[in-house]
């Protein structure tokens, strides 16, 4: 009983901190996290956010405003080994493959989707006209 | 077909097979026979699809689109385009279509027109570009028109050589004609005006141990933002062409948001740069300017040719004349050293004076680099004058120039630069001798 309520305010804290735990179903064991959608928005010369933590599985949506000014881009240049990806290509096909490019937008509206991420790890991602400056991480969890 | 089913049915008798049997095995037959019409038609369509011309128009032809066409061009193949408004945005991806030329069919380029006014792209999305080039080596885009696109007419980027010839840019968002991250290429004889950013752009030019030059000539470009830009643009050989009534004339550049800085080893020679003098920042302007990439301090207005942290450029032989606030300035980013002039030479450029039509001051520096040198340039030109003595700022081209920082011109620019339409304040304004065919707009106007 002296442990139970320490350990229930450390709890508490964590989930309060938004760090990820598994849910626990009733037979005890860790059920996955859902899917989420994202979206980030594509600015001169950053992403808003430039962070992001989903769950294997999710779908991340770059959006490009009316007028951005200069064109960009999203490029996946480093993920974890096997991870696929699925978006309509430039034909309007959907196609499922194991990287990454949108077309340059300069104005929009227009929406680049990606479903999948769906190795857990670390993804960093650039737009090729800004490639020093101009640049994202996703981490995906389980 | 009768004769199949006789002949099954024979064999059937011969191994004495049942009825049901024999409709299995003609159903099956009859499928292989409808497998092989099948394959022999598609042979027949492929066949005919090779031999089918490569001519586009919007009835009549074997394509009504240029994208159709440029999706079943081999390499090398040329797509000729009859005269017409092609509401579409091109795209040609990869080396399966290296040395495609896409080419005109009118007597002018404004008869083929590629129109960016709901056009879109098969992912639902508002194409971007007239002609977009991305990693194919060697296409060439020829005598035609692109317009009102919201970010480029001609593109190409990540490419080994190109050709933009005889070429209209009109009213795109950013660029007119655009080179990215490519090695060599020309832009030739073409024009561009209304842009948001430039008419002509070659940027991030990747180092080369052998440099391909990349030829700008004959171009003309007017109501842009600028004229011709180049974000880390090397080996730019920009020559014989014509920039009126821009914001600013010519403007290679250094910045931080491109790979491969500096701007370097670029020639600008033999041009006319003159009324550069669009002040684009007022209400109800046609041209919208981009958010100027260089963080809080806006593109300079009134200016014939900047050089902002450029390396070995060398500016000779131009007239420069008619623009209200610098002939040819030279200014490098103090916050990013790879952003300092270094090693340029201005020389032998005829200035405002002999055409009686003066620039606010002829030549202007902040001082800052090594090497810059500024010599010969036509009688009577002005120079800027800082805290330090001309002999000082504007040293001439012997051995070893040495340049030392104005804090004086340092105050005076970055006060220019943090106006937008306030920056005609300081213009020094008269009217200009008339030029045939050329109507200057001195502040707002196109």
């Amino acid at each position: 009983m002296k442990i139970r309520t320490p350990l229930t305010g450390a709890l508490a804290a964590v989930v309060a901190a938004g760090v990820l735990i598994p849910t626990v179903a009733a037979d005890g064991a860790a059920k996955k996290a859902k899917p989420v959608k994202k979206t980030v928005e594509m600015k001169d010369n950053y992403y808003s956010p430039a962070k992001l933590t989903i769950t294997a599985g999710s779908t991340v949506t770059w959006k490009w405003p009316t007028d951005v000014g200069d064109s960009h881009d999203v490029k996946v240049e480093k993920k974890p080994s096997g991870a696929k990806f699925t978006y309509v290509n430039d034909a309007g096909k959907k196609v499922t493959k194991s990287t990454f490019q949108s077309p340059p937008f300069a104005a929009g509206p227009a929406k680049y989707a990606v479903t999948g991420f769906t190795k857990p790890g670390k993804y960093h991602l650039v737009c090729t006209f800004h490639e020093t400056e101009m640049t994202m991480d996703i981490t995906v969890k389980k | 077909m009768k004769r199949t089913t006789l002949v099954t049915a024979l064999i059937c008798a011969a191994l004495g097979v049942s009825g049901t049997q024999t409709a299995v095995a003609t159903a099956a037959t009859s499928s292989a026979t409808k497998k092989a019409a099948a394959k022999k038609a598609a042979a027949k369509k492929a066949a005919t699809k090779k031999k089918k011309q490569l001519l586009v128009c919007r009835r009549g032809c074997p394509y009504s689109t240029i994208q159709k066409a440029v999706d079943a061009a081999a390499k090398n193949a040329t797509v000729k385009v009859k005269p017409g408004t092609y509401v579409e945005g091109v795209v040609l991806t990869g080396h399966a279509k290296d040395g495609i030329s896409i080419v005109g069919l009118g007597t002018k380029p404004q008869e083929v027109v590629l129109e960016g006014k709901g056009a879109k792209r098969a992912d639902g999305n508002p194409a971007q570009n007239g002609i977009f080039v991305d990693g194919a080596d060697n296409v060439t885009m020829r005598n035609m028109t692109a317009q009102n696109y919201p970010a480029n007419g001609f593109f190409v980027r990540n490419c080994n050589g190109y050709l933009m010839d005889h070429v209209v840019a009109g009213f795109n968002r950013a660029y007119g004609l655009y080179a990215f991250n490519c090695i060599g290429g020309r832009m030739t004889y073409s024009v561009g005006y209304g842009h948001g950013d430039s008419a002509f752009y070659v940027g991030q030019t990747p180092f080369q141990d052998k440099p391909v030059p990349t030829i700008l000539d004959h171009l003309e470009g007017y109501e842009n933002v600028l004229g011709y830009s180049g974000t880390n643009s090397k080996y730019v050989d920009l020559r014989n062409s014509e920039f009126y009534n821009n914001g600013a004339g010519i403007a290679p550049n250094t910045l931080k948001s491109e790979k491969f800085p500096p701007a370097a080893d670029g020639i600008v020679q033999e041009n006319l740069v003159y009324w550069n003098n669009f002040n684009y920042f007022k209400a109800g302007s046609s041209v919208k300017p981009l958010p100027a990439a260089t963080g809080g301090f806006q593109y300079p207005t009134g200016v014939g040719i900047v050089l902002l942290g450029t390396t070995r450029w060398n500016i000779k032989n131009n007239l420069v004349f008619g623009n209200f606030k610098w002939g040819i300035m030279t200014v490098s980013d103090p916050t990013y050293d790879v952003a300092t002039n270094r090693d340029n030479k201005i020389r032998f450029n005829t200035m405002g004076g002999p055409f009686e039509d003066t620039n606010g001051t002829d030549v202007w520096a902040d001082g800052a680099g090594s090497g810059n040198c500024w010599e010969n340039q036509s009688t009577g030109a002005t120079y800027d004058a800082g805290a330090l003595p001309d002999l000082i700022l504007y040293p001439k081209c012997g051995a070893s120039p040495q340049n030392v920082i104005d804090p004086a011109q340092l105050a005076e620019v970055a006060g220019y630069l943090t106006q937008t339409a306030g920056q005609e304040d300081s213009w020094k304004k008269h009217p200009h001798p008339p030029r045939p065919d050329r109507k200057p707009i001195d502040g707002l106007g196109g």
